[in-house]
């Protein structure tokens, strides 16, 4: 499995590149909606998000945040590796998620960040998806412990 | 609306078992390299009661945005898990101007094993409804 987070080196304040997740299709909307159990019509049918006020169907917020938490998941294998231990040493123990604006389909969503904090404990990330337009439409942060905290 | 008077309102238990298939579905969906581990995200699978909620609120699902979510996990998930949750309406708020509300809607789940009753995680959402206040009614989405 190859792990793609060149030239992150967890120390506070390190940028975390910026990584493409997807070119997002109408098709991945309909799949996330199956996977997450999320109903809400305005994901799916154009009339439905034209009726409450949008251009046409848009992303799950939960969508994006579910990219956001792949992000955080390959960056806790990463430090990990780095510090010589087994990934399930170390739990994510909080994932808090802003919603700032819409991902449509067609748009490029890539999740990159910064390293807030690196203690014994753990480690506290800063990540943001953001679209091709470079604007940030979901923001996290995610407190990653070790399991002697745990 | 006017939803302060619901305040405490809660559903529950639902039940939802971790399976090795929604997992796999989940982790597809959100472009995960690694299909059988179970994402950060994926207690939104669990927003039944809180749907159900809304829906007893009278609030259409289609004029619900998501604003903020948090999971704060005090022991992990596995798979095959049985896990129990009751959802509480924990929150309302509202912003008005001269022709639209904005309503700030706060919801809480307990997120425990079915079997031990051992809470697992907590999750916060917070979600909002445009509500137009002229006479056709018009949403953000």
């Amino acid at each position: 499995m190859s792990i793609k987070i060149n030239a992150t080196n967890f120390t506070a304040g390190s940028d975390i590149p910026f990584q493409e997740m997807t070119t997002l299709t109408r098709e991945q909307l309909k799949a996330y909606a199956e996977a997450s159990g999320d109903p809400n019509p305005i994901h799916l049918e154009d009339e439905a998000a034209q009726k409450a006020g949008l251009p046409g169907v848009i992303a799950h917020g939960m969508l994006s945040a579910g990219f956001l938490g792949e992000r955080a998941l390959q960056l806790l294998q990463a430090y990990a590796d780095l510090r010589k231990i087994p990934a399930d040493r170390l739990q994510i123990q909080n994932f808090r998620v802003r919603f700032k604006g819409m991902t449509f389909p067609g748009d490029t969503v890539s999740v990159g960040g910064r390293v807030r904090s690196v203690s014994e404990d753990g480690l506290v990330l800063e990540l943001a998806a953001r679209n091709q337009k470079q604007e940030i439409t979901t923001t996290a942060v995610v407190q990653i412990v070790s399991d002697t905290f745990w | 609306m006017d939803l302060k008077s619901r305040v405490g309102e809660a559903l529950g238990p639902y039940q939802e078992k971790i399976t090795k298939e929604k997992v796999q579905a989940f982790s597809k969906a959100v472009c995960s390299q690694n299909l059988d581990q179970i994402p950060p995200t994926f207690l939104t699978r669990l927003r039944e009661a809180e749907f159900a909620l809304i829906a007893q609120f009278g609030v259409p699902l289609s004029t619900v945005l998501h604003g903020e979510q948090e999971y704060t996990y005090l022991r992990p998930l596995r798979l095959d898990q049985e896990l129990s949750f009751t959802t509480k309406f924990s929150g309302f708020a509202q912003k008005k101007s001269s022709s639209f509300s904005l309503n700030f809607l706060t919801f809480e789940s307990e997120v425990k094993d079915a079997e031990t009753q051992e809470l697992h995680a907590i999750s916060k959402t917070k979600v909002i409804v445009r509500e137009s206040l002229q006479s056709e009614s018009e949403g953000l989405g």
